[in-house]
């Protein structure tokens, strides 16, 4: 077991968003969040990450695991070059990181763009060259946070083929939040479902396909199906008395 | 023609200047304007002259700056100190922030009898209060700048196991780095202010000690020589930081850095 999450749960002020999420993720599995938005789901990630220390409940996470985040922005640092974003997290010697840095950023397709600051790339440049931040400490788990969301359809695929490389080359455990069902089925191994208000764990989908998988198959449409009920059967419908009163109201 | 003098980048900010100086000159010379109250360019220009062959005027430049650089550095060095403290812990911010606004509400003016009780009229008081002048805009500017850090790349900088010190100086000071150095170039047209109040409260030398000699001998040319000189040097300092600015600021998106 590389992860485990026992009781995790979490209340802001008043209101608990979430309770009672119980997983584990083995080694190089690739294991995604999946709900609509404001379930919580960023939450558990960044309890995670160790981001956020107000949770209940408990995470391990083995002793010898590194944990690599990516956000959903970029989040590059604006005053440092490309190279010297994906230097940033390395100790150390800095001939030695920039040369390892340099190999990270050819991987990500950023060779050409070392010496450009931030506010010269593209969103789609920006994010990889955040992944390769994130890869060049050679993280065991690498836990991401709608890291495509904000891209366009092509770059946004492209980034997931990067992604699954990744996993390949390095079997890197990877811990994914998506809003995305897509998304969601095209990478993982399992899809763990938050729903509910507060949000608990409501279903924990094995995704036994194997690899390569072909975008839009018969196979994944029929998971498609299945969770776009789960999530139509379960989440609250919407409260059309609070639209008569607001009416009335006017 | 027209059109060069509408694209020129100085042409047409100093046409206004210069027809102003020759009015000035002929209205002088033709005795319109009495020369004991304002002599003519020309004449000022020869004061200014005279004063540089007798060495005297390089003197008088060199003190006043060093007095200003001094001054510079040690309020510029406080206000980093305290406004890194303030702006980065909650804790030293509720500590010494209301002291350090309480203080900073009086005129610093005010503090001249004080210091001069204290320290005399020599260099000592003349530099503190061009420090006290320097710090306020400093302080105020760091504290806001770090306040002002974007807190996702305070999260990136805790990713990647940065804590305290470290976090600080990677993320935090570069990150306010453009606030701080707005702070310096307010501080510097401030520590201009300070440094000709300190010459002008009693000093043997300087360009400050200039204006008052002036006044005292019935000598209008000193006195606006002096004011050139003061309006020439502040806007020489404040070009190298403005410069320094651009250098170190040349990542920012922004329209200016264009």
């Amino acid at each position: 077991m590389t992860l485990q999450v026992v009781q995790l749960g979490r209340r802001f002020g008043e209101k608990q968003v979430l309770q009672q999420v119980n997983f584990s993720v083995g080694k190089g599995e690739i294991v995604s969040l999946l709900g609509t938005s404001g379930c919580g789901k960023s939450t558990v990630l960044r309890a995670l990450a160790g981001l956020d220390p107000d949770y209940e409940g408990n995470i391990t996470i083995a002793s010898d695991q590194r944990v690599g985040f990516i956000f959903q922005e970029p989040r590059l640092l604006p005053w440092k070059t490309v190279l010297a974003n994906a230097t940033f997290g390395l100790k150390g010697d800095r001939k030695a990181n920039e040369e390892k840095a340099r190999r990270y950023l050819e991987l990500v397709g950023l060779k050409e763009a070392e010496k450009l600051y931030p506010r010269e790339l593209s969103g789609g440049m920006a994010q990889r060259a955040a992944i390769a931040r994130a890869l060049v400490t050679e993280p065991d788990i690498l836990l991401l946070d709608e890291p495509f969301s904000a891209l366009d359809a092509f770059t946004k695929m492209q980034l997931q083929e990067l992604l699954l490389r990744i996993w390949e080359e390095f079997g890197t455990t990877i811990i994914l939040v998506t809003h995305d069902i897509d998304e969601a089925l095209y990478l993982s191994d399992r899809v763990l479902l938050l729903q509910g208000r507060p949000s608990t764990l409501a279903k924990d989908l094995k995704i036994a396909l194997s690899r390569p998988r072909s975008r839009g198959s018969a196979a994944l449409g029929k998971w498609k199906e299945d969770i776009l009920d789960l999530l139509e059967g379960k989440e609250q419908t919407y409260d059309y008395s609070l639209v008569t009163k607001i009416g009335q109201k006017a | 023609m027209w059109k060069k003098l509408r694209t020129h980048p100085v042409l047409l900010g100093s046409l206004l200047p210069i027809l102003l100086l020759a009015a000035w000159e002929i209205l002088s010379r033709a005795g319109v304007i009495p020369a004991y109250q304002l002599p003519a360019p020309s004449a000022i220009l020869s004061t200014i002259i005279t004063y540089l062959q007798d060495g005297t005027l390089q003197d008088h430049v060199l003190l006043t700056v060093y007095r200003l650089f001094i001054g510079f550095i040690i309020g510029t060095a406080a206000a980093i100190l305290l406004g890194t403290l303030v702006g980065y812990s909650e804790l030293a911010e509720r500590f010494f922030d209301p002291l350090i606004q309480a203080f900073r509400s009086i005129p610093s003016l005010a503090w001249v009898p004080l210091f001069i009780l204290w320290m005399g009229i020599g260099e000592t008081s003349k530099v503190t209060l061009i420090a006290v002048g320097v710090f306020f805009p400093v302080y105020l500017n760091i504290v806001d700048g770090i306040r002002g850090v974007d807190r996702k790349l305070i999260e990136v900088g805790r990713m990647y196991g940065l804590d305290g010190v470290a976090l600080v100086r990677r993320i935090i000071l570069p990150a306010s780095l453009p606030s701080f150095l707005t702070g310096l170039r307010s501080g510097l047209g401030l520590g201009w202010m300070f440094v000709v109040a300190a010459e002008i409260m009693g000093a043997s030398q300087g360009l400050g000690y200039l204006l008052i000699l002036g006044q005292n001998t019935y000598a209008p040319d000193v006195i606006i020589a002096s004011i050139f000189l003061f309006a020439l040097l502040g806007k020489l300092t404040d070009w190298v930081l403005k410069l320094i600015q651009k250098r170190s600021l040349h990542w920012q998106d922004t329209a200016l850095a264009k």
